[in-house]
């Protein structure tokens, strides 16, 4: 009965969210990164796994995911965007029993051979109001944005809060 | 004589021994237990589905209690998918009640609320209290809430975050605060402690 109510509310929300098409940004896959990328190739170096966007029943939705850096330089992912919905980079931080929200608009170093994550708990997207989606909606699209490396492209799952816990990280 | 009277100092010394094993004992909980127990601070307002509360009225049952709000997209929603998961473990279920208290009631409105806490779960209670009965609360159950408005993202009135406290707030059933758990438990200790307290 309850899950039946989880899964009718999360319908709602996709529903309710409209039909627009994410616009094609100018780094999709497969095109060369804007001209201000250092390396216009390295956009394919960067593995980005495990990209999540977590619907809360709030009306707001937080991005997950992980990015590998196996060059031999650190990059620095400064903004993610979702169709036409900006997707602010925040973190969560504890202080003592203090829940604190900062935001983060000078984005996330991502160190050279290493992994930048964001997670629940943490530092992680968040996109106020609700996302651009096609109807009924499983993925997204996300376009990232690195300091070196250019737009990537990449698809994420759509989840509810329920799944999310799976993958908590938090302190 | 001398055997009774060395089989009566056995018998009292069994006795003390007895009492001492089975007298009742201090629960031992995860988190940090609240010595002495404390009645909990008084908290009333309006549930998500329009109706009165007030923690009082939940005596009988073992309560958490803990604050967010409905804007913040991390942390609020994975604390209650947590309960959820919670209620489910240790036969808990309709033991235990799940008390989300608001701390942003400018945007959280008893509607916002009627939206967002029975998705997670129609059991929960959503609280929602009126600005200055809010910030009443701070001193009693010795809260954080401060509102910032980030330097970045739209400018508007209604884009704020709230930072709060995290603290789980466990109660037992006869109204009492027993045992306060961080933001980072786990279900399985908020489940622990709960289990210990039903035992009374």
């Amino acid at each position: 009965m309850r899950s039946d109510l989880r899964a009718s509310m999360l319908l709602l929300l996709v529903l309710s969210m409209g039909c627009a098409r994410p616009e094609e940004p100018g780094g999709a896959p497969g095109e060369p990164a804007p001209p201000a990328a250092l390396e216009p190739a390295a956009a394919a170096e960067l593995v980005v796994e495990d990209a999540r966007l977590v619907l809360s029943p709030g009306g707001v939705a937080a991005v997950y995911l992980t990015v590998d850096n196996p060059t031999a330089a650190a990059d620095r992912l400064t903004a993610i965007q979702m169709g036409e919905t900006p997707v602010s980079l925040h973190a969560t931080r504890a202080e003592g029993t203090t829940m604190k929200m900062e935001a983060r608009p000078e984005g996330y170093e991502i160190p050279a051979g290493g992994r930048l994550e964001l997670a629940p708990g943490g530092r992680h997207g968040m996109a106020m109001g609700l996302p651009a989606m096609p109807e009924g909606s499983e993925r997204v699209e996300l376009v990232l944005t690195f300091e070196r490396a250019g737009s990537l492209t990449v698809e994420a799952r759509v989840e509810g809060v329920g799944q999310a816990m799976d993958h908590d990280h938090s302190p | 004589m001398s055997w009774s009277g060395e089989a009566a100092k056995v018998a009292l010394i069994l006795t003390l021994a007895a009492g001492v094993a089975c007298g009742p004992a201090t629960p031992v909980f995860r988190g940090e237990a609240v010595e002495p127990p404390v009645a909990a601070p008084e908290l009333a307002g309006t549930n998500w589905d329009g109706e009165p509360f007030r923690l009082v009225d939940l005596q009988g049952k073992a309560v958490v209690v803990f604050f967010g709000y409905t804007y913040c997209p991390d942390v609020c929603p994975l604390t209650l998918a947590k309960m959820k998961q919670v209620r489910s473990m240790d036969g808990l279920g309709e033991r235990v009640e799940v008390v989300f208290v608001s701390v942003d009631p400018d945007r959280d409105t008893v509607e916002k609320l009627a939206a967002y806490v029975p998705a997670f779960d129609e059991g929960f209670y959503g609280v929602r209290l009126e600005k200055d009965e809010l910030l009443e609360l701070q001193d009693a159950w010795d809260l954080t809430i401060e509102y910032s408005q980030p330097k970045e993202g739209p400018n508007t009135d209604s884009y704020y975050y709230v930072d709060h406290t995290g603290t789980y707030f466990l109660i037992d059933p006869q109204g009492r605060l027993r045992v306060e758990l961080p933001p980072n438990a786990t279900p399985e200790t908020l489940a622990a402690d709960l289990a210990t307290l039903l035992k009374g």
